[in-house]
Order: C-alpha cells, then sequence, then structure tokens
C-alpha cells in the first residue's frame, strides 16, 4: 500500500506519481504517497480504525461565513455545511455527542448566531474546546454549548460589533447596531454565567487594543470572568463530554 | 450583512490575484473539499465531515489524489 507510513523513507522525499488506470473508475488511484502528503499538505497518513465514533467533531475555523461568499483567501466555516451537519447529528441514533472545537477570529453574525442557537437546543450533550483563539462572534459560539474548555494559551476578543462603508442616519445607525450587539450579548450572557455588567466593561474598555475597544482575555482569565467553564485541552474535553453522555443515557 | 472579526475589512475583501479554484464533491457519501488537477482527477484540500473516522481513512487525507466519474457503475 501507498498509503501506509514507510518509516525508512525520508519524509521529504517526494515520490513520482504513478500512471493512471483509466478503466479503474471510482478508485482513489495511489498518491504520491505520505512523502508527497507531507511536501504539498503538511498531513501524513493515519491508521485507519475500525471501531464506529459516538461522538461527532465539528471544527470552526477561521471566518465564519454567512450570506455572503468571501474571497477565496480566506480559510471559512460556512453555515450551509454545519447547519445540515447539527441536524443531522441530532437526528442520529449512533451519534451521542458533540464536540465543538473552535480556532476562529469571527465572522459573519448571523451565521455565528445561528450555529450558536442550533447547537445550545441540541438534545445531545456537546463539549466546546477552543484552541489558539475564539474571537468576536466566536465568544457566542463557545459558550453555546453544555460546557466549555479553553487552551490554557488560547485568546478570546471580547469587543463590539462595528460599522463600515457609509452610514446614513446616525442615531438609527446607532439603533440598528445597538440591537445587534444586544442580541449577541443576550446570547451570551444566557448561556455563560457572566453579568451584563461585567460583559459591557469587558466590551467597551479602552486600555487593551490600539484600534477598539475590547479586551482580549487569555486561557485562565476567560474563566475567571466566567465566560468559560474550566482551562482543559482535548483530554478534559472529552472525558467531560462521555461524563455528559453517560449522565444523559441513565436519566432517559 | 455585519462581519463581526477581529481581521481588518480590507484583509478579508482583498481580492488576490491568482487563488487556487476550490471546489466541492460528495465521495463515498463523504463531502469533500478538492482541487481539480486533471479532468477528472481531483486532490483533497479538506474533508468536510463531523464523523471523525472520516479523518482517519487514508484515501482522503489531504493530498491524496482522486479519480472520479461522472457516469453510473456498472455492476
Amino acid at each position: 500500500m501507498k498509503n501506509e507510513r514507510h518509516p525508512q523513507q525520508p519524509c521529504h522525499s517526494a515520490q513520482t506519481e504513478q500512471p493512471t488506470q483509466p478503466n479503474q473508475p471510482n478508485k482513489v488511484q495511489p498518491t504520491g504517497g505520505t512523502g508527497t502528503n507531507i511536501k504539498d499538505f503538511g498531513s501524513t497518513s493515519l491508521p485507519n480504525l475500525p471501531n464506529e465514533s459516538n461522538i461527532h467533531c465539528m471544527t470552526i475555523i477561521g471566518q465564519i461565513e454567512g450570506h455572503m461568499v468571501l474571497p477565496p483567501q480566506n480559510k471559512t466555516t460556512k453555515y450551509e455545511h454545519v447547519l445540515p451537519q447539527l441536524a443531522a447529528i441530532e437526528q442520529s441514533k449512533e451519534i451521542e455527542g458533540l464536540l465543538l472545537i473552535l480556532n476562529t477570529v469571527g465572522g459573519d453574525v448571523e451565521a455565528g448566531l445561528a450555529i450558536a442557537e442550533m447547537i445550545s437546543t441540541m438534545s445531545k450533550p456537546s463539549v466546546s474546546l477552543i484552541l489558539g483563539g475564539g474571537h468576536s462572534i466566536g465568544v457566542p459560539l463557545s459558550v453555546s454549548t453544555d460546557y466549555s474548555f479553553i487552551a490554557s494559551t488560547a485568546t478570546m476578543t471580547i469587543h463590539p460589533i462595528r460599522m463600515t462603508g457609509l452610514v446614513v442616519g446616525g442615531p438609527q445607525t446607532y439603533e440598528y447596531f445597538n440591537k445587534m450587539q444586544q442580541r449577541i450579548s443576550n446570547f451570551i450572557i444566557e448561556h455563560a454565567s457572566i453579568t451584563r455588567k461585567r460583559l459591557n466593561e469587558l466590551l467597551y474598555n479602552t486600555g487593551e487594543l490600539a484600534n477598539d475597544v475590547g479586551t482580549v482575555l487569555i486561557g485562565q482569565d476567560a474563566v475567571e470572568n466566567g465566560l468559560i467553564r474550566e482551562v482543559g485541552g482535548l483530554q478534559q474535553a472529552l472525558s467531560r463530554l462521555k461524563k455528559l453522555i453517560n449522565e444523559r443515557k441513565r436519566g432517559d | 450583512m455585519i462581519l463581526h472579526t477581529i481581521v481588518d475589512h480590507e484583509l478579508i475583501w482583498k481580492e488576490e490575484a491568482d487563488t487556487i479554484e476550490l471546489m466541492e464533491v460528495t465521495y463515498k457519501g463523504i463531502q469533500l473539499e478538492v482541487k481539480r488537477i486533471e479532468e477528472r482527477k481531483v486532490v483533497v484540500n479538506r474533508i468536510i465531515s463531523t464523523d471523525p473516522n472520516h479523518y482517519l481513512d487514508p484515501e482522503l487525507q489531504p493530498g491524496s489524489t482522486i479519480i472520479y466519474t461522472l457516469q453510473p457503475q456498472s455492476p
């Protein structure tokens, strides 16, 4: 098998591709092997585990893409992928829990809130894990699960939504943005233990960001402010999820 | 549409000159984001799935080549 690991082979030796066999459609051709995969995509081949997983994992990465398709240099998580997946997870008989992995810079408000609402109204247990960053609209997403973890090195930027482009009608625009900010803040307050007063303090803090108001919370800070439940990693998140699954099974 | 993000809007909307065109295909029931290299030959770029086992499938590792056909397979 070309796809198997060859420990004796140096990883950087890109192999030439095998000649294609046109009479074998719908078959995966032997690829350039591990060497090429590492060279071009930074990935290795992994052993195939036959057992079915009762925990599904959703990764929210890069920009959260909503009604507008973003230019291709952006890495995006698209709501048209995520929303049906969440509906499928909720309906599946085999899947018992959801692990939500976040490393996002934020993105579309409507899409972010839509995904957050889907997760928070799921009957199956869910646990979030913030790695790297869970900024802006990533905050309601991080608190939408039953339990939340943040890596000790991960950061969350809490800042108000801001406007771009031409503003017509100052008071109306202010009112509109105030309402949009309220629906994000309301979701966070409803699903985390942070108070509205403290959240507003973090949102409108002027001492931390050079070109914006807001606060950067690192790991433990997010826990101390009542946004995230615990500092932890993959193991803690998975064992908490398994615990929640077992509790739900006993409850049924 | 309001973008609530820490990334500057100029960076998000900037149009790059030569960006690789990615497309989505369903292979063995698994949604994949792929890069077309030939008429019926694509390279896996990303797996769009929540099933952890799909990420362990050696066939679907990012960088793997898939030959696919649009014709239904004869039995």
